[in-house]
């Protein structure tokens, strides 16, 4: 079968197998003379919007836009092979930056197919505006409610420089309460990241010079160290996949933090404080992590089932 | 829409034992002032008499008695139409005479601030200006001011998709969500999760909803602390184009302004009007002076003068489309004293560059204290025999020229229009257009009104823009919703299936009545 558009793959649902269709997954490379749903559909310059086709890597994506002088973000240069849908659909990891956000807010409209073959789209707006942001069924879960054929991006101007500044010398409250600090001066970090026990330190980096001189500052107004250096092109930025993440209320950074050997905070979504970690071997412990059991949220996984059956996922 | 199947007085008193007696009320004036929100088409209406109101009005004092109501509501088949303070402009809360409305006011607690983790946990009656002030007492803000926070809730902002006047800064209500109580139609009180955390966003599906999948009842919110500066400025740009350039350059270049307020030629006339009465902005004004008059001062010679210019819609805006093309931006920064000064700063780098007269402090400083003045003068131009109503739309930079001009001439063939661009976004802005309008009797004044709407709906629908950017779809857009969401509305079809299995909750609202 060979896709090349969400049209094509609305035909193909429709005359499809549910045995086919469960193992659905756009492809970013091609394998036999095709691109399927790889494409870059429109690149809104003036609206910093790309409109792209849901196998595309995000790696492809950001070398492209950055030749208009956009980007997706610092984080993105080097996830070569994770595709959009990767990224959206199914909820791949990949580290938020407090200044640019995560993925998943720099999207603006999505298209896709439901089981039975029709094809929805959401309107293509700033802001979600009227009623339930109905685009959601289509992020996060997969292809339990549908398949996501193709997504509208918000992009930034590409920062070509980052300025780099390490924090030591405390513990992790400590150099998080300096990062506090920053926000509330109204600075953002391009990136931020905390080590564990054996590396407690804080590294940012600023998309302004003059950004990570008040980062050093804070820092040593605050008593920790604070080491500024040189800036970093920005396609010299490298970023590894994280073995495992979890979303913990800032105040319970502290408790995770002495629990990992080797992993660190990677960052937390613009002001909301709930930070992403990256656990590296030997810190197995933060998959089960005790904070679980401190948020009473119901358990909406029946509703979604029930969701599912009507909406002809299974 | 569900038939009740019982004896109505039986019903109340069960409603009575489940809240209390003085928790319920069947009253005429009561179920007349519940029986519609602030929906101009109901002011319409309601100048040929009063409508006629829910069966009953509820004001449950905490969730489980609301989940109470919606179980007794849900096994007899009821509508619910859930209710904050009233303020919504599309009809969202509009009654329906074989239900009952749920008033929420009453759950309007502050639970709890957590000043490390900048969260509130607050409950969905509350006032929006009681609940600021509170939490400016602890040093801290939401950062959400809609027009209305004076008689608008906490709830009513969620269910609505409110944007408050400094959602450049702070964002939507939609942005500040954490996690949500909210009671589903089968009458049980669930609990979301944070926002952010994987799977399907049940906060994103049930904020926006208007009472349709679940009443909201309380909310964990993101906080900010108290900016310690403000810095204001005004800047007359050359035109709308460049007012619009200039915002979306400060917004694509990382900044967070507070404020960023364009008026087109029309509106930025009346807001100098109104900062300088018989300034320069007079002189130019010509035969749009009475149009001005009377939308300042709707009484007597003013009411007249307004009815005759509102009388020939397109001639009038032929005017106004003559009129100088200077447009006013506001602007206020805030935050850190750095912070605001440093986009203080940005701004008038990029106004000077487009060759943006500054008019310094005045105009920002103008407009904070007059910001909810126009609001309130609704009722004049209805009592002067004009009708008055707006638009907000919103869609991304490249798109929204055509998006402008599409929406204004649509309007402008049945009414006087005028917009200001005030919510705004790296990738996008909404613009607000307010309308006015008149006819020789009630009668033609709805023809008219409705022919306007039906004209701007049609008109933003062909731009593929958003029907609405922050005052809900309630009835006033909802079949032109349907036709925008298409096949998309199959979701929505499938939450009511399994969270109001009933179909009691604010049936019609969004979508329709068919859906």
């Amino acid at each position: 079968m060979r896709l090349v558009g969400t049209e094509a793959v609305a035909l193909w649902v429709r005359s499809g197998s549910p045995g086919a269709t469960a193992a659905w997954h756009p492809k970013p490379e091609d394998t036999d003379g095709a691109l399927p749903l790889g494409a870059l559909v429109d690149l809104d310059e003036n609206s910093g919007v790309a409109h792209v086709q849901s196998g595309i890597a995000l790696g492809r994506l950001e070398r492209f836009v950055r030749s208009r002088g956009l980007s997706l973000g610092p984080l993105s240069a080097d996830l070569c092979r994770t595709t959009v849908y990767d990224a959206l659909a199914v909820g791949s990891t990949i580290r938020p930056s407090p200044r640019f956000g995560d993925l998943r807010s720099t999207v603006l409209a999505v298209t896709g197919v439901l089981h039975d073959g029709r094809v929805v789209r959401t309107e293509v707006a700033p802001r979600r505006a009227t009623g339930s942001d109905l685009g959601r069924f289509l992020l996060g879960c997969g292809h339990r409610f549908g398949y996501l054929t193709e997504v509208y991006l918000r992009l930034s101007p590409l920062a070509n420089h980052l300025f780099p500044v390490t924090v030591t010398g405390g513990p992790p409250s400590a150099l998080l309460g300096v990062y506090s600090q920053l926000e509330d001066l109204g600075v953002r970090a391009a990136t931020m990241t905390v080590g564990g026990s054996r590396d407690p330190s804080m590294h940012l980096t600023f998309v302004h010079e003059a950004e990570r001189d008040l980062g050093a500052e804070v820092s040593r107004a605050a008593g920790v160290e604070a080491t500024v250096g040189i800036s970093l092109g920005t396609d010299r930025c490298s970023v590894d996949r994280p073995i495992a993440e979890a979303l913990v209320p800032k105040p319970m950074i502290d408790a995770v933090l002495s629990r990992l050997k080797n992993g660190r905070v990677v960052g937390h979504v613009a002001d909301r404080w709930i930070v992403f970690f990256e656990a590296a071997e030997g810190d197995a412990a933060v998959r089960e992590p005790a904070w679980a059991a401190s948020t009473e949220a119901s358990d909406f996984s029946q509703l979604e089932a029930q969701l599912e059956v009507i909406l002809g996922g299974r | 829409m569900p038939t009740p199947r019982f004896d109505p007085r039986a019903f109340v008193e069960g409603l009575r034992a489940d809240v209390g007696e003085s928790n319920v009320s069947t009253t005429r004036p009561d179920r007349e002032a519940y029986s519609r929100d602030l929906w101009p088409r109901s002011l319409l209406d309601s100048l040929s008499g009063p409508a006629p109101g829910p069966m009953a009005v509820v004001w449950p004092t905490d969730e489980v008695r609301v989940s109470a109501v919606v179980r007794r509501c849900a096994s007899a088949g009821v509508p619910i139409v859930p209710f904050g303070a009233g303020s919504g402009v599309c009809g969202g809360a509009l009654a329906d005479p074989s239900g009952i409305v749920v008033d929420l006011k009453r759950l309007d607690r502050v639970l709890k601030v957590d000043p490390e983790a900048r969260t509130v946990e607050v409950q969905a009656g509350i006032n929006g200006e009681l609940f600021e002030r509170r939490l400016e007492r602890q040093g801290f803000t939401l950062g959400h001011f809609p027009s209305s926070i004076v008689c608008s809730t906490v709830g009513g902002w969620l269910a609505t998709r409110s944007a408050g006047q400094c959602s450049a800064r702070y964002g939507k209500i939609e942005d500040m969500v954490l996690d949500l109580s909210v009671v589903t139609g089968d009458g049980v009180l669930r609990r979301t999760e944070r926002t952010g955390s994987p799977g399907l966003d049940w906060n994103q599906l049930f904020v926006g909803s208007e009472g349709t999948l679940g009443l909201i009842t309380g909310a964990t919110l993101a906080l900010h602390p108290q900016p310690e500066t403000r810095c204001f400025r005004g800047y007359l740009c050359r035109s709308v184009e460049d007012g619009l350039d200039l915002i979306r350059r400060v917004l694509q270049d990382g900044h967070r302004p507070a404020v960023l307020r364009l008026y087109d030629p029309l509106d930025t006339m009346m807001a100098r009007q109104k900062a300088a009465p018989g300034g320069e902005t007079s002189a130019h004004a010509g035969p749009l002076k009475a149009l001005l008059q009377g939308l300042s001062s709707p009484e007597g010679m003013g009411a007249r003068a307004l009815r005759a210019a509102l009388s020939v819609p397109q001639v009038t805006n032929a005017l106004i489309a003559s009129l100088p093309r200077k447009s006013l931006l506001v602007t206020v920064t805030e935050g850190s004293a750095r912070e605001a000064t440093l986009t203080d700063e940005a701004i008038a780098r990029v106004a000077k560059d487009l060759q943006a007269q500054d008019l310094g402090e005045g105009p920002g400083r103008h407009w904070l204290a007059h910001r909810h003045d126009v609001s309130y003068k609704q009722s004049r131009l209805y009592r002067a025999g004009a009708f008055v109503d707006t638009f907000e739309v919103a869609t991304t930079w490249a798109r929204l020229p055509r998006l402008y001009e599409a929406v204004r001439g649509a309007l402008g063939l049945h009414t006087v229009v005028m917009a200001h661009f005030s919510h705004a976004y790296a990738a996008g802005c909404s613009i607000y257009f307010t309308f006015v309008g008149t006819g020789r009797d009630v009668p033609e004044m709805r023809a008219r009104y409705l022919a306007a709407w039906q004209a701007a709906l049609d008109a933003a629908l062909l731009c593929e823009a958003t029907l609405a950017h922050h005052h809900g779809v309630g009835l006033s857009r909802a079949t032109h919703l349907q036709k925008a969401h298409g096949p998309a509305v199959a979701y929505f079809q499938a939450l009511k299936r399994v969270l109001d299995p009933q179909g009691i909750l604010n049936p019609g609202k969004i979508y329709g009545a068919a859906v």
